[in-house]
């Protein structure tokens, strides 16, 4: 078995001819001219300002994108209130509103608990404020 | 390098109107030597070259910083040896989709290189030194090529001579093991 010892310990890495020679004038010299100084490329000039720029970008997108997110989280929770508010004066007017006679159908079904029910219209003065209402809808509708 | 000549070249740098003289001999005492460590990780005469000039650039543009609390010999091999690694992580990264490895690439160049001379059993000693990973092979160039001692690589890599004793020691055993191979 070979080990290291038995293997001539050598330099075989070659050089050109004259490559050590006069090497120090000649580094002295160059850096003195610039020429081993490698100037910066546009972009390592530019980088900083790029890197700048885009994180300016990204932070108010950032900023924007939270900001969203509370408004919308703000304005669904209002929206969920209204619409469960609204739901009945909506309905009331796109389903009932075909004519007075429907609307009047509608109202003395027996079997329509939701209109019967006492919580919504549970006197004349309903009545007369709902007619009332439907009637001023028309009229804006024909006007329209 | 004598002591006497290291604090020969450290009076003419600390000198605005001697600097460049002082420059010229420190390029001149450790050119080749650092040329040699240079090479010896990275193959190429050409690589090799590039990486001795940004060395003493680097040299150059840093020795006001220079405190000499450590030998001159001991900063500019911690450049050169700084510049090779960066070098060395620039060149992997080029081959990171490449089917072949950087070092693979080395010991085909390495075959046909007009600045390598030596026989089959040198060429074979080289591409086991090219197997060995980057810091062992680092180690192992140092101590069994260069010839330094382990205080003195310990104070340029920065780590523990028992560190670098095992280093060696496992780089030797794998060098072995790929010469006795076949």
């Amino acid at each position: 078995m070979k080990t290291l010892k038995d293997i001539e310990k050598k330099n075989n890495f070659k050089v050109p001819e004259d490559y050590f020679d006069n090497m120090e004038k000649e580094v002295i010299k160059k850096i003195k001219s610039g020429e081993l100084i490698k100037k910066p490329s546009p972009f390592q000039v530019f980088k900083p300002y790029l890197y700048m720029a885009a994180s300016v970008i990204l932070l108010a997108y950032g900023i924007k994108t939270v900001l969203n997110i509370s408004v919308n989280k703000k304005s669904e929770t209002i929206i969920s209130k209204i619409e469960d508010f609204s739901y009945t004066f909506d309905d009331m007017i796109s389903e009932l509103s075909y004519d007075e006679l429907a609307f009047y159908e509608y109202l003395n079904d027996e079997d329509n608990n939701y209109w019967a029910s006492e919580e919504l219209i549970n006197d004349d003065e309903d009545l007369i404020y709902l007619e009332d209402y439907l009637a001023q809808y028309y009229l804006e509708y024909e006007l329209e | 390098m004598s002591k006497i000549k290291e604090e020969e070249i450290i009076s003419l740098l600390s000198k605005p109107e001697t600097f460049n003289q002082g420059f010229e001999i420190l390029v001149k005492t450790y050119s080749k030597q650092l040329y040699f460590h240079i090479r010896r990780m990275l193959i190429i005469h050409q690589d090799a070259d590039d990486v001795l000039q940004e060395t003493w650039i680097k040299a150059f543009t840093q020795i006001s910083k220079f405190r000499f609390e450590s030998s001159i010999y001991t900063w500019l091999y911690r450049i050169a040896t700084n510049n090779c690694l960066n070098f060395l992580d620039k060149k992997k990264r080029q081959f990171v989709f490449s089917a072949l490895n950087y070092e693979d690439s080395l010991v085909q160049k390495l075959e046909s290189d007009k600045y390598f001379d030596g026989d089959d059993l040198q060429l074979k000693l080289q591409k086991a030194v090219l197997k060995l990973p980057e810091k062992q092979r680092l180690v192992f160039n140092m101590k069994y090529y260069g010839e330094m001692k382990y205080d003195e690589i310990s104070e340029i890599l920065g780590t523990s001579v028992g560190a670098l004793k095992a280093s060696y020691h496992h780089a030797t055993t794998k060098i072995e093991k790929y010469i006795n191979e076949d």
